[in-house]
């Protein structure tokens, strides 16, 4: 590779690197609940977005690229692990009737028991629900979930709307128990 | 008791996540990269060697054993060997190769990668049984055992044969049912 081509490619990862690593942190605590190997999954993503760098051209968003490469190794792992453990996951759909028979309890009482609850829940999912769910949370779009995803807008909005009230139903479920 | 929780703001709750991972420079990236690219040649190794296990012991058999047949049913379950980790080597494994991780969408991802399991899962009789087949049965016609034990012989390897297809036939259909759900949310 040309001198120019791998400097660009060193560049464009660092910008990646620079404007998207916390976002691959917490994306990736989706995807792995244990540390050891959550910092194994996140060396492994920065490890593909650096080398994926080598055929970006432009033709999406560099935060598009960025969460397709990092939800596509991230799925790769997840996919190997549940062959080695014989996972079960869930759909959106079925977590959200899980939720009506699970109890809010004293758990969700303090932020980061909030916060460990919302990540186990989000470990549950299939993995292309969980790539609806944690662009959510980051903050984006319909529209750019469903570049980043590939499901169509239509279904990408069905989807958003249904984890918004999963999430608004377990969050009044921690406020009322604080209230108790 | 101290509700911390955001109420109604699960988004600020998930972004308020600090990052704990440590940066990695571009050299360590270089290293980590070119460290995976020697694990992908070791599990190659791996393989060969496993495979030239199988080439040994066949080949020992051949030697070992009496009888022509018996000979040639051991000679015969070589190539299968070799077909099988032919087939694992350009199916089963998963290595995206970069840019597709980037140019393909999650969807698309994901849904291919089922796809590659499923057919792993259904031709599993192709690639796991159907090579030993003709040196199992030449092998299994040159003992000379009586007919009542061979026939025992011959059940006993269908009846075990059989369950390993329905349990990965199962778990295609079960594949098949994912892919079906990917492609309509595709549509």
């Amino acid at each position: 590779m040309a001198i120019s081509a791998i400097h660009r490619q060193d560049e464009l990862y660092g910008d990646a690197a620079q404007t998207y690593g916390a976002a691959i942190d917490r994306l990736a605590r989706a995807y792995e609940a244990d540390s050891d190997r959550r910092r194994d999954l996140v060396q492994e993503i920065h490890v593909a977005l650096w080398r994926s760098f080598e055929a970006f051209d432009g033709r999406c968003s560099m935060r598009t690229w960025v969460y397709r490469v990092a939800h596509n190794v991230a799925a790769t792992h997840v996919i190997r692990d549940q062959r080695a453990n014989r996972r079960e996951w869930v759909s959106i759909e079925a977590v959200e009737s899980r939720s009506a028979i699970e109890p809010a309890g004293e758990a969700d009482l303090d932020h980061r028991r909030a916060l460990a609850r919302l990540t186990a829940m989000i470990q549950q999912l299939k993995p292309l629900d969980r790539q609806v769910i944690v662009p959510y949370l980051e903050g984006m779009d319909a529209a750019s979930i469903g570049e980043i995803s590939g499901i169509s807008a239509r279904n990408a909005a069905t989807k958003i709307h249904r984890i918004k009230a999963i999430l608004a139903r377990r969050f009044q479920e921690g406020a009322r128990t604080d209230e108790q | 008791m101290n509700n911390e929780l955001p109420a109604g703001d699960p988004r600020s709750l998930w972004q308020s996540q600090h990052c704990d991972s440590p940066h990695m420079s571009i050299d360590e990236i270089r290293t980590k990269a070119a460290a995976s690219h020697k694990r992908i040649k070791r599990r190659n190794l791996r393989e060969y060697v496993a495979e030239a296990l199988v080439v040994i012991m066949f080949t020992g058999y051949a030697i070992v054993f009496h009888g022509f047949m018996v000979r040639l049913g051991s000679i015969l379950c070589i190539p299968g060997a070799f077909f099988i980790t032919w087939f694992l080597q350009r199916r089963g494994s998963a290595s995206p190769v970069p840019a597709e991780l980037g140019l393909s969408s999650g969807i698309s991802f994901y849904r291919r990668e089922l796809e590659r399991q499923r057919e792993v899962l259904r031709w599993f009789w192709l690639w796991n049984l159907a090579p030993f087949v003709p040196g199992l049965a030449v092998m299994l016609a040159g003992f000379g055992l009586d007919l009542r034990y061979l026939a025992i012989a011959v059940v006993l390897i269908l009846a075990f044969w059989s369950f390993l297809w329905w349990g990965n036939i199962r778990a295609a259909r079960k594949l098949q049912r994912e892919i079906d759900e990917l492609q309509l949310m595709e549509e």
